[in-house]
């Protein structure tokens, strides 16, 4: 069993572009946090960005708005050297720069026996970006969904039928597939999720639990 | 830095009109070429430019307004982009008023991070659509229910981006766009969609009529194929 475990090319060029909705595009540049030869990928498309931006039809920017501007600007020296990023601890540093707060001060809301998440972020159309915690060796139970997920792992491991994903990686789940991902044991398994909408829960008892989730 | 027409010069020169079969027509009648574009539309029979137009290097501007704070060198990095990020932002939706506040965002950080902007690494267009791509979707994500207060992007472009150091930063702008003209033009499209309206996939599948998938794997070829190219330009530049 060989899932994919990276994003596609389409999706990167979509978030170069700027093409994806919030929630989307953190979960994109989360990911490649961990990978250079997709930040490489993203590079040679963001030249592109550049290169139109050069021959963009300009929209007329006032006098005034440059003088509003001029009067906002702080002459204080800038440092020198690059400040050096402070670790974000489990988060890659785009997702350490949105959430802007240690993983255990969020507010983590409980899902099911050693399960508990907390939301990020909400699109007008269903689409939630939320963070998983789950203790080694429990099953998430089995769910499909309405439209994609997208499940990336910041810590620990967890299996379902297509594979195997580890730190870094990225399963993307649409809505053809049903899956119960297995914590692997031993390490609490942390992630950045992405769902387009609602998922389904299989069992009566989660689907009556699902109000309470938010998911 | 002025360039002579023998030299491909920072990347500013476009052919506009024949760029995306047309779809990009900027309409005030100039139309710029750079030799190195100019030879592959002559090979291809295309029409031949009428103005060449030289343009400046603005990395230096950025690194006086990094060590100087130098109002000068940022007013003229304003009046050349200003109108483009506006113009960006309004193609992505936003109205005037909308537009003219992200702009303001995507300025200050320019004044405010210039320090980590690496001449090396990226051409000052590369770095500004980013800002400016980043500041756009940082406002619509502030717009999400569960607002989190995020703190400022971090604008150093990463240690692995840009994968070759031979290929001066000042020719990729002109090899990309190179590089999208040679795509079929179906590809062609589906990359304008993306960079200038900031579509989504499904948004695109819409607009066209087609599937889904068709979409998708058609923006993966486009980029596939435009990176193939630019993979071979970088070998020649080489040998």
């Amino acid at each position: 069993m060989n899932a994919a475990t990276k994003l596609k090319d389409e999706w990167l060029l979509s978030y170069a572009a700027g093409a994806l909705n919030p929630g989307r595009s953190l979960m994109v540049s989360s990911h490649l946090a961990y990978h250079d030869d997709l930040q490489e990928a993203v590079a040679d498309a963001e030249v592109l960005g550049g290169a139109l931006l050069e021959e963009m039809n300009g929209s007329p920017v006032s006098d005034s708005a440059l003088n509003q501007l001029l009067s906002k600007l702080d002459d204080s020296a800038l440092p020198e050297i690059p400040a050096v990023a402070t670790s974000g601890g489990v988060f890659p540093d785009p997702l350490a720069e949105f959430v802007d707060t240690d993983i255990d001060k969020l507010k983590w809301r409980f899902m099911g026996p050693g399960m508990s998440n907390a939301r990020l972020w909400a699109g007008s159309h269903g689409e939630r970006l939320w963070l998983l915690r789950a203790k080694g060796g429990i099953t998430i139970p089995e769910h499909g969904h309405s439209g994609d997920e997208w499940t990336l792992v910041l810590n620990g491991s967890y299996q379902t039928k297509l594979g195997q994903f580890h730190r870094g990686d990225i399963e993307v789940a649409d809505d053809q597939l049903d899956h119960q991902p297995m914590i692997d044991p031993g390490e609490e398994c942390v992630c950045l999720v992405y769902t387009q909408a609602p998922l389904k829960f299989k069992s009566l008892a989660s689907r009556l639990a699902q109000p309470f989730i938010g998911l | 830095m002025f360039v002579t027409q023998s030299q491909p010069p920072w990347g500013i020169t476009t052919f506009k009109g024949v760029f995306f079969n047309g779809i990009v027509n900027n309409g005030n009648g100039a139309t710029i070429v750079s030799s190195q574009f100019r030879s592959r539309l002559d090979a291809a029979n295309m029409p031949a430019s009428s103005t060449i137009v030289e343009e400046k290097d603005f990395a230096p501007l950025i690194a006086r307004i990094a060590k100087d704070r130098d109002r000068a060198a940022f007013i003229e990095v304003f009046k050349f982009f200003a109108p483009r990020v506006k113009g960006f932002l309004m193609n992505r939706g936003r109205d005037q008023q909308s537009a003219e506040d992200v702009l303001q965002v995507v300025m200050i950080a320019v004044w405010e991070k210039a320090y980590l902007y690496s001449p090396e690494k990226a051409s000052v267009s590369t770095w500004l659509f980013t800002i400016a791509r980043y500041k756009h979707i940082d406002r619509m994500r502030k717009d999400g229910r569960y607002k989190l207060e995020a703190d400022e992007p971090d604008l150093r472009p990463s240690e692995d981006a840009g994968s070759e150091d031979e290929v001066l930063v000042s020719q990729r702008g002109e090899a990309v766009k190179n590089a999208v003209s040679l795509l079929p033009a179906d590809q062609q499209t589906v990359i304008h969609l993306s960079f200038n309206q900031g579509l989504s996939h499904s948004e695109i599948a819409e607009k066209l009529g087609l599937p889904l998938g068709t979409i998708k794997s058609r923006i993966r070829r486009a980029f596939q194929r435009m990176r193939e190219e630019l993979n071979e330009e970088d070998l020649g530049e080489l040998n």
